[in-house]
């Protein structure tokens, strides 16, 4: 019983995790600007995400220890310093531009403009992480997360063609602007597949005591959970294909986002928006800025845990701390959030290389894993997923030069 | 190892110039569709307005964000070398968001 | 007799106290060359300096600008010997206590100037 409670726990996250400031303004700008063509990144993205976190699920639930302490103690110091400077680096960014999504939707229902509300907003992150155990950072946001489901009810009410969408899902080459297209894929990719996911899932799954008991939740929780997730995404795209693109409206500032709801969800609308902004990204906020700490803490053997006081983990307490605190600053001196966003996406999908391929090493590493060592299909996705992120990086740099917005 | 050494550094310095292109300019094409995007924008929140689609206070922001992007676009090209067809043609997207702009805050500022 | 690989079990591997605490990792290991004999592994060296030298030359600059920039006087950095470790396995125990290790200076000093005078910081688990 206790396990289909942690199932439904699971999946429920999920649906509401994988929306955030990122996934929401990189699926908008992609309906708007291309109709449904972009479908099949988000599905990529989806896919790619859930073969990771599973992954990094299982690693955990089976040999007891975090993504983290593993890329540490196999790979050693040298190499370590490559994936947590990139990865401190990527999540500052895009720490700051979640807390930026968060004081948006206080902006939206205000009228006080969002730079008031980020240190606020950082000190109700840092509130909830300082006395609240990892289950009410995990739980506290879940149920609340599902108001999320706003964009699938938008969707549906616009009368998409169910048609051209499910063609969408194959990937397709543009009719105009490659350059922004691509572009375009690159974020998409940033905003799904974020390291930090793991580095938080894999520390969550030893939080929560999990073990080889718990493979199957893990292979729920990631593949359904994110796919559910994933159809988010795509009726954020939806509704922007329909309501903005025949206007030939561009997202340059996320005030234009809560426009698209209008049409199918009235006042309403825009209301639901600003909720769901609100709590999807503060949800992210929390989940970052701790996937900061547990690889700096990991990294580094120092106490960690989300349920110790934090007089017993120091280190690790004060690290999100800091990380919240000069995050909120970036949005306090007045950077724009969707610029933020749109940058720090593209960082993100970059810097994949450095944390996909230790970990399909460490997949294959039956000292760690016995039995449970990746199969055929396990392995080439991950290889796929390694390459493609290689590919990213490399094609990243002349994609930002030509297609950045 | 050296070799890892050294990609130590490469990953930051790898990301930093895209960090830095993040942070370029905007071309007179690029500001354009911009200005013609938020006059699209404002058709749009003018109507739904109207009909009582959108509160008073999100539209009042949304009014103020546009204003702000016709002032930021006034100024960009109006330091941009432009040829006389294409400074026509941006004088008259710029009006257009102005226009807009007008209709926008008659419908908010009516009773 | 169990085998043990220094490079993959040890070094980098997790340090606990004997009461279960993470007392950092082994950042280093010391041989110690003895004349006529096999040399033998005879500490463990923890702490930042210590990272800093297998990071590379300009970890170890950017090391001594904090310590200078903090004006960090302690060394930073712990000798374990090894014969005091007790197991080796998922983590390596050593016969320490956590107070006894000086690269967690850093740990006891936060905890006592800056997180236990916040509410809520005190005690053991939520």
């Amino acid at each position: 019983m206790k396990k289909w409670g942690e199932l439904a726990l699971g999946v429920v996250t999920s649906i509401g995790g994988f929306l955030e400031v990122g996934s929401i303004a990189t699926s908008a700008q992609a309906g708007a600007e291309f109709g449904y063509q972009l479908a099949w990144a988000l599905l990529l993205g989806t896919i790619g995400l859930a073969v990771l976190m599973e992954a990094s699920g299982r690693l955990a639930a089976v040999s007891g220890r975090t993504y983290a302490d593993l890329l540490r103690e196999r790979f050693g110091i040298r190499f370590f310093m490559l994936p947590l400077v990139a990865l401190l680096l990527v999540s500052f960014l895009v720490l700051a531009s979640e807390i930026g999504g968060v004081s948006l939707a206080l902006q939206f229902v205000t009228g006080v403009n969002l730079r008031w509300w980020a240190l606020p907003v950082a000190l109700l992150g840092w509130g909830l992480l300082w006395r609240g155990t990892f289950s009410a950072v995990e739980q506290g946001t879940a149920g609340l997360g599902l108001v999320a489901l706003m964009f699938a009810v938008a969707a549906v009410k616009m009368h998409p063609q169910w048609g051209m969408l499910g063609r969408a899902l194959l990937p397709s080459i543009p009719h105009h602007e490659p350059a922004r297209y691509w572009y375009l894929v690159i974020s998409i990719l940033g905003a799904s597949i974020s390291p930090y996911l793991f580095v938080f899932y894999s520390a969550g799954a030893i939080e929560d005591g999990w073990s080889p008991e718990h493979l199957v939740v893990n292979k729920v929780t990631a593949g359904l959970g994110n796919l559910f997730g994933g159809g988010l995404a795509i009726a954020v795209l939806v509704v922007a294909a329909l309501v903005l693109a025949p206007r030939h409206i561009r997202i340059d500032s996320y005030a234009q986002v809560p426009l698209m709801l209008s049409q199918p969800l009235g006042k309403a609308g825009v209301l639901l928006f600003a909720g769901t902004l609100f709590i999807t990204c503060f949800g992210a906020t929390v989940e970052i800025v701790l996937a900061m700490a547990y690889a700096l803490a990991q990294g580094f053997g120092w106490p960690w845990s989300e349920n110790l006081r934090p007089g017993k983990d120091s280190r690790f307490a004060s690290s999100y701390t800091v990380f919240l605190f000069f995050a909120a600053l970036i949005i306090v001196i007045g950077v724009d959030p969707l610029a933020l966003t749109n940058i720090s996406m593209v960082l993100t999908a970059a810097s994949l290389p450095v944390t996909v391929v230790p970990l399909l090493v460490l997949m294959n590493d039956r000292t760690l894993l016995r039995r449970y060592v990746n199969g055929p299909f396990a392995n080439t996705a991950l290889v796929v997923l390694a390459l493609m992120s290689v590919v990213v990086l490399v094609a990243a740099l002349p994609l930002q030069l030509t297609g950045g917005g | 190892m050296h070799r890892v050494r050294l990609a130590s550094f490469a990953i930051p310095l790898t990301l930093l110039p895209l960090l830095l292109a993040g942070c370029g300019g905007s071309s007179p094409d690029k500001t354009l569709t911009s200005v013609s995007s938020w006059t699209a924008t404002v058709h749009l929140a003018t109507a739904d307005f109207r009909r009582r689609r959108v509160p008073t206070l999100y539209a009042t922001e949304l009014r103020d964000q546009a204003r702000s992007a016709l002032l930021d676009s006034r100024r960009t090209l109006g330091s941009q070398p432009l040829a006389v067809d294409d400074r026509r043609r941006a004088t008259a997207s710029l009006d257009s968001l102005h226009a807009a702009l007008a209709s926008l805050d008659h419908e908010l500022d009516a009773p | 007799m169990g085998r043990l690989e220094l490079a993959n079990d040890v070094l980098d591997a997790q340090l606990v106290s004997r009461r279960d605490e993470k007392i950092g990792r082994v950042d280093s290991l010391l041989l110690e060359l003895r004349q006529g004999r096999p040399p033998r592994v005879s500490a463990i060296l923890m702490g930042g300096p210590v990272r800093a030298e297998r990071e590379g030359r300009p970890f170890v600059w950017l090391s001594r600008a904090l310590r200078a920039v903090l004006r960090i006087r302690r060394s930073g950095v712990t000798r374990l010997e090894f014969a005091k470790v007790l197991r080796i396995a998922e983590c390596v125990r050593v016969d320490a206590e956590e107070r006894d290790i000086e690269a967690e200076y850093v740990e006891h000093w936060l905890a006592s100037h800056v997180v236990c005078r916040m509410p809520g910081a005190g005690g053991d688990q939520k």
